[in-house]
């Protein structure tokens, strides 16, 4: 796992640090901070279509006013993750196809990135949801599930739906959740089975993760 | 009756109602700018689609927590420019009660605003709503203004940033109200970049823009040249200023064009003063966060680069006018700037001021006025420069010339006067500073007392002399005749006209003959500064000392208005006198 952070105002990064309470980023061994003096050379590389330092890395973390619109194009052309972060971004968003964040400097440079950095550190998985949402980033995929098991269900109703595409649903990321055992049950069954839930069954689903929904959000049912 | 259906193929709905939706989707690119996607998106699909009401999925991107939904919506109703779409309907289209979303939106307010509705993706709920609107049975918003008096849309994150919203929109006002030609750069891509953000909508609903013509353009009294120092010059600010002090020609402005980004405050400040020594500018307008670091909501006034740089330029020359340009209305940084003698204190416009009824125009009169007030005191610069010249000859030569060394007490005498002198002469500097409406006769006074510290300086008292000794030795003749004096018994003396062999018939008291004036005046001539100029201006200062100090009634209503030119001339002829020595 390597990351690459492309910060071209070192103060201003060194201020923000210090407000999210980050000493220092060297104690990540896998994030390499590009040095100022090495942030030309990379955009001569990149303005000649060489991508072999990026392709180093898993992650680029980049200021975005430290390349133009057609720099990040090329940048974009390596299908890389990356997060661009700036202080005139008023509200974060992500994209994929490549997996793009965008997110304001102020948010980027705060408790998250520590959280992040940790959690990758530890688990060696890239998860920008902790980045943009921090400790709701949980939530977030709960919504993005109740979302899709609702489309299911309304496709279910009109033409029925594919086992492919409910297992698609269920990732290992999902699954980690803690579901209430005879729940969890179901979900491998049909999956092992190769079987496509009826309404009933998404019904239910869609009850339990609206339950863990109301637990994230403190909400007695 | 059509209704839109906005979505990003997250919803069976548009399929399910196809008879119903017009369907349009809504896609975020991965330029990341959000809001101006909203906007474009407004502009080119839901504006031009007919529509009477809208039907909004609450998420439109792959991150549901984003509520990109809900943001669109606040988008329509916060649009000036669409009135026709502004208050329509909106059905949220949303697996979340209201208690859910109410603990996961930053506006909760707007859930509850007239014509908004929340459907469960449900399609009995949907047709329901869809039968409602057909009857006319749900309201449109009522008021938009009432709505964003009701809820709060917080400024983007990077409001103290350099990419701040405060600064552009203070650009903007600014701009419109001194009818900059909005198509120059970088106001056109400020105009762009603002205008399509959600806090400015909801600001432009808010505060609507006043009708507010200026007719008048800003003209100032006085001349001068000034320089302007700001990290958001080339934010549009350089070009405002330009145009605000174009209808004055007698000011020479300038903006001091440095590239701040990512400078440490050591070399910022270095810069600065580089620059204003190169520049010797009259007045200067000097933001106060010039560094990546004075951004830091923590950072204490004093520690911010401006600061810094506004102590530079007053032990430079505290006659340089400072006003200082900033976009904070801390009080407690106007107070260190008062401390640090700043001359003037204009605030940016900033959408927080305008709650409490600060708006541009104020701004820009504030600006004018103190811009004029500055004008008015620029000679204090000059009068500043003859000070410290006359210092430094006093503590260089004035005490080792030969005539001093010889007897202890003189030099004695010529320290304690040297010292009253120049203690005269900065307590003159620091009454000018101020707007005492009597401060020029009050400086002609002490100017003429500089006179007579030099006469102590450099003559030697001798009681009962007639004529004048200076130190070096030499006698100076009175009224420059070559004359034989003796005393009278009643205290006048006797002047015989040696050239022409005859008595001057008039009787001079002898007080006269040692008066300031002619001592100062045969210093002069001895000096060889005793020019027709120098010796008016001794004559002049005289003059109105008398006028001025004597109570008689007649006496004072002669006396004319002094000016600061008059001061400045005083206080040349007294350095040419202290430099010729």
């Amino acid at each position: 796992m390597k990351i690459l952070l492309i910060e071209d105002r070192l103060e201003r990064k060194n201020q923000f640090l210090s407000i999210a309470g980050i000493s220092s980023l060297d104690e990540y061994s896998f994030l390499t901070v590009l040095r100022p003096t090495e942030l030309e050379a990379l955009k001569s590389d990149i303005k000649n279509r060489n991508q072999t330092r990026l392709n180093e890395f898993d992650l680029l973390m980049i200021h975005k006013s430290a390349f133009s619109q057609s720099e990040q194009e090329i940048i974009r052309e390596t299908s890389k993750p990356t997060v661009y972060f700036s202080g005139g971004i008023p509200q974060s968003s992500y994209t994929e196809n490549p997996d793009t964040l965008h997110i304001n400097s102020k948010e980027f440079y705060s408790s998250n990135l520590k959280n992040f950095l940790e959690a990758i550190a530890k688990t060696g998985k890239i998860e920008l949801m902790r980045l943009q949402f921090g400790e709701q980033w949980q939530l977030n995929l709960l919504l993005n599930l109740r979302q899709e098991i609702t489309q299911k269900i309304n496709t279910e109703l009109e033409s029925g739906i594919f086992p492919e595409d409910f297992e698609a649903l269920f990732t290992d990321k999902i699954m980690d959740f803690e579901w209430p055992t005879s729940m969890a049950s179901r979900i491998e069954n049909l999956k092992i089975n190769g079987m496509a839930p009826n309404e009933t069954i998404l019904d239910d689903i869609k009850s339990v993760v609206t339950e863990m929904i109301n637990q994230q959000l403190n909400i007695v049912s | 009756m059509k209704f839109g259906f906005i979505h990003n193929d997250n919803s069976t709905l548009s399929r399910a109602f196809a008879d119903y939706f017009d369907s349009l989707k809504f896609t975020a690119n991965a330029t990341g700018d959000i809001d101006r996607q909203i906007t474009e998106f407004i502009e080119n699909k839901i504006a031009l689609s007919g529509v009477s009401a809208l039907f909004i999925k609450v998420a439109l991107s792959p991150n549901y927590l984003e509520f990109l939904g809900l943001r669109l919506a606040l988008h329509i109703r916060f649009s000036n420019k669409f009135p026709e779409i502004q208050t329509l309907p909106i059905i949220l289209v949303s697996e979340e009660s209201y208690e859910q979303l109410d603990r996961m939106v930053t506006f909760p307010g707007f859930l509850s605003s007239s014509g908004l509705y929340l459907s469960n993706e449900n399609i009995d709920q949907v047709r329901k709503f869809i039968s409602l609107l057909e009857k006319g049975s749900l309201k449109s918003c009522e008021s938009v203004q009432e709505l964003a008096r009701k809820i709060n849309i917080e400024p983007p994150a990077s409001y103290q940033s350099h990419h701040s919203i405060a600064n552009e929109w203070s650009i903007l006002r600014w701009s419109e109200l001194l009818n900059v030609d909005s198509r120059v750069q970088p106001l056109m891509t400020i105009r762009e970049n603002i205008q399509s953000l959600l806090f400015y909508k909801f600001l432009e609903v808010k505060y609507p823009t006043l009708e507010i013509s200026l007719e008048q353009s800003f003209v100032m009294q006085g001349e001068g040249k000034i320089l302007y120092i700001d990290d958001k010059w080339n934010k549009g600010w350089s070009t405002i200023l330009d145009k605000f002090f174009s209808n004055t020609p007698q000011i020479n402005f300038r903006t001091y064009p440095f590239t701040f980004k990512d400078k440490n405050e050591s070399e910022i400040v270095a810069a600065c003063e580089t620059e204003i020594k190169k520049e010797n500018p009259d007045i200067v307008l000097l933001d106060l966060r010039l560094s990546d670091l004075d951004f830091s909501l923590e950072v204490d006034a004093k520690e911010l680069a401006g600061y810094k740089v506004l102590k530079v330029i007053k032990a430079l020359n505290p006659g340089i006018q400072v006003i200082i340009f900033s976009a904070s209305n801390k009080v407690w940084n106007l107070l260190e700037t008062q401390n640090a003698k700043a001359d003037g204190f204009v605030l940016k416009e900033s959408p927080e001021f305008l709650i409490a009824g600060y708006d541009s125009k104020e701004s820009l009169n504030s600006l004018s006025q103190q811009v004029s007030g500055c004008l008015s005191r620029v000679y204090l610069k000059e009068i500043w420069i003859l000070v410290v010249q006359i210092n430094k000859v006093c503590n260089k030569n004035l005490l080792s010339t030969k005539y001093f060394a010889k007897e202890i007490k003189s030099q004695t005498n010529a320290i304690k006067y040297k010292q009253l002198l120049t203690d005269e002469l900065e307590a003159m500097f620091e009454i000018l500073n101020t707007t005492n409406k009597n401060r020029f006769n009050i400086a002609m006074l002490m100017l003429y007392k500089c006179v007579e510290y030099m006469n102590e300086i450099f003559f030697i008292q001798e009681k009962r002399a007639v004529a004048a000794k200076l130190y070096d030795g030499s006698i100076i003749g009175f009224y420059d005749i070559k004359v034989k004096i003796w005393r009278k018994k009643d205290e006048t003396i006797q002047i015989y006209d040696t050239g022409r062999k005859t008595t001057v018939p008039k009787k001079i008291p002898l007080d006269s003959l040692n008066s300031t004036l002619n001592k100062s005046i045969n210093l002069a001539k001895k000096l060889t500064v005793a020019n027709d100029n120098n010796l008016e201006n001794l004559i002049e200062l005289s003059e109105c000392r008398n006028k001025y100090i004597h109570s008689d009634k007649n006496k004072r209503a002669q006396l004319r208005n002094i000016t600061s030119n008059d001061i400045l001339n005083w206080l040349g002829v007294i350095t040419n006198l202290i430099k010729a020595w």
